[in-house]
């Protein structure tokens, strides 16, 4: 039994049922989020079950393996090809479901209290405790609260804090979010991201929505009909093939935050030597640290020299590095780079072919790219 | 009321009493068994278990009473070890008393442990909740009032019966008669203003009963409401807004 979380899990699943097949053999490294996109039906929560001991069907079928490593470097086998596993209670991973699975009889407190009470004394993680957790997630004033006078994104946040609770070594989310509103979810997004950064848990995150995805994780893995795709890290995912077909031409780019001026609602922000602009996000940014600013291929217009005429302010310089199928026969798709010191970032922009052939772009131009649409997050 | 009736009742009272508790203990595991198993032949238990609604309390008694006889299978065996067969004892009202009220003790059981939701047990698994401690946190809990339903049914019913302990006991007073066959007794001997004293006494007791338990039923229809609160929104999610 271990304390430390998790670093990397090996999966080697074969599972076939009457019109289901999953097939993976991968090696997942575990790092900050990793989200699991992919269709609904693609196998997702199978996956995340299998994970979790929870596939009464597969942990008893032979020829499948699960091994997990710790960050100490320690090497457990949860699953093996014999058909032996070890049981759910025993793995560690804590699992939030789609509905809150608040245990109905306990108040907010005692369903906390039922995960922490049960995390053995020398592998409490002491801001986990509920009490702090509580006040930490916004939930201890519904302490004596029974699940049932709870909102839904309430009820959602108890069971995230209720997991938080059980002192994971991993943690696996099934769509948390698909019962939630805009706002509920976009609060949810980032109290998840900052408790992550601040307790080191390595998360698994499935959804089927493109925009939690993209906000959400620092590494994708796409899915498919059972089968893994592709994996990486988000930004080189999102620049593959797959990726750029798959997620729509979503983008990411990481910028240091320069200027955060709440009273003239301005946020700036550096990319490469460029600075950019944007309205101020509702979020807290601090000045220095890294944000991501999300786009998708089709909201950028190119221009082969700087142009002051534009309502879009923002004007970032890249090279193109090639052109590709993006799928529409009247389009085409850019690569485009946006170099500086550490090599730079990677950017797929999706033009007409007229448009293409009316600039004349060429392989190693440099073009000036206006971002009309962004999204911001940390 | 006469000491024989007054003995009725309190051999009525101890048979209730000792056969639900042995019952519930063989009912738990029995009725838990039954609501988590995927079996095709799970229809086929079930019937068994069923079987003593519908089957004539005598049929029950005949084949109960030739088993537990000192020529059945389990009365001859006492014998052999010298232990006195279970035709016409106390014993042998406790077991057919059981074997009559199992499916009042297994069903309302069943029906409460089918009702809590895999997702709940699911989730306590993944915090290092072992089956034994899932069961006692978590299903008994909340299904207090299938077990409440129960003890109730099968206390209720154990004093009710009849034909089983008329064919088992053989209504030997102060032994095996109970207040049922105490007033089949009265009956007989044509006295039915004492028969009208236990017969009354036993229609308040049993309505008071029936009250009882449907009371209880309709606050824990209110429990479940709540435990699949979060089953109702998910289907409807795209038009509710939840905070």
């Amino acid at each position: 039994m271990t304390i430390a979380p998790l670093q990397s899990m090996s999966l080697q699943i074969d599972l076939r049922r009457k019109g289901f097949t999953l097939s993976v053999n991968t090696e997942l490294p575990l790092q900050g989020i990793t989200s699991l996109f992919g269709p609904s039906g693609c196998g997702k929560t199978t996956l995340l079950r299998t994970i979790a001991g929870l596939n009464d069907t597969l942990t008893a079928s032979h020829g499948n393996q699960i091994t997990v490593v710790d960050k100490n470097g320690s090497e457990y086998c949860w699953q093996n090809e014999q058909g032996e596993s070890i049981p759910s209670w025993q793995r560690q991973v804590g699992l939030v479901f789609q509905k809150p699975a608040l245990f109905p009889h306990l108040n907010v407190q005692n369903n906390l209290d039922y995960a922490w009470s049960r995390v053995p004394k020398q592998q409490r993680i002491k801001q986990l405790e509920p009490t702090k957790l509580m006040t930490r997630m916004g939930i201890s004033v519904f302490r004596d609260r029974l699940p049932s006078e709870l909102s839904g994104g309430q009820q959602q946040r108890v069971a995230l804090a209720r997991t938080l609770a059980s002192c994971p070594q991993l943690m696996l989310l099934d769509e948390p979010l698909a019962n939630l509103d805009g706002g509920a979810k976009n609060y949810f997004i980032l109290l998840l991201k900052q408790l992550q950064q601040e307790t080191k848990i390595p998360m698994i995150y499935m959804s089927h929505q493109l925009d939690e995805v993209v906000q959400l994780s620092d590494r994708l893995i796409l899915m498919d009909s059972g089968q893994l795709v592709t994996q990486g890290a988000i930004a080189d995912v999102l620049q593959s093939n797959e990726g750029y077909t798959r997620c729509q031409g979503e983008n990411i780019l990481f910028a240091q935050v320069l200027e955060n001026n709440r009273e003239a609602g301005l946020f700036a922000v550096q990319v490469a030597n460029t600075t950019l602009w944007f309205p101020a996000p509702a979020q807290e940014f601090a000045v220095g640290a890294i944000c991501r600013i999300h786009f998708r291929a089709k909201d950028i217009s190119l221009a082969t020299e700087l142009n002051a005429q534009s309502s879009i302010s923002n004007s970032i310089a890249a090279v193109i590095e090639s052109f590709s199928d993006s799928g529409h026969k009247a389009e085409v798709r850019v690569r485009l780079r946006i170099e500086n010191a550490n090599g730079g970032q990677a950017v797929s922009a999706t033009i007409t072919k007229a448009s293409q052939q009316r600039l004349e772009l060429a392989v190693g131009a440099t073009v000036y790219m206006q971002v009309k649409a962004v999204a911001l997050s940390i | 009321m006469n000491p024989a009736d007054l003995d009725a009742i309190f051999i009525t009272l101890k048979l209730a009493l000792i056969s639900t508790v042995i019952l519930m203990l063989i009912a738990m595991p029995l009725a838990w068994w039954l609501s988590q198993m995927q079996s095709r032949f799970r229809p086929f238990l079930e019937a068994t278990v069923a079987l003593p609604l519908v089957l004539p309390p005598t049929v029950l008694g005949f084949y109960l009473l030739v088993a537990l006889g000192p020529q059945g299978v389990v009365g001859s065996t006492l014998e052999k070890l010298g232990i006195q067969h279970l035709a016409f004892s106390f014993t042998g009202l406790v077991i057919g008393s059981m074997v009559y009220s199992l499916p009042f003790a297994v069903q309302p059981l069943q029906n409460a442990f089918s009702q809590v939701p895999r997702d709940l047990l699911d989730a306590a698994a993944t915090m290092r909740a072992k089956p034994l401690d899932r069961f006692f946190s978590l299903v008994l809990p909340l299904t207090k009032h299938g077990f409440i339903t129960a003890c109730v049914l099968s206390f209720a019913h154990t004093i009710g019966e009849f034909g089983v302990v008329l064919m088992i006991g053989g209504n030997i007073p102060g032994e095996t008669q109970v207040i049922s066959t105490a007033i089949y007794d009265h009956v007989e001997s044509l006295n039915y203003s004492g028969a009208n004293k236990l017969s009354l006494g036993l229609l308040v007791f049993s309505l008071m009963v029936l009250a009882m338990v449907y009371s209880l039923n309709r606050g824990a229809g209110n429990m479940f409401a709540s435990a699949g609160r979060g089953q109702i929104k998910s289907t409807s999610s795209a038009e509710e807004n939840v905070e």
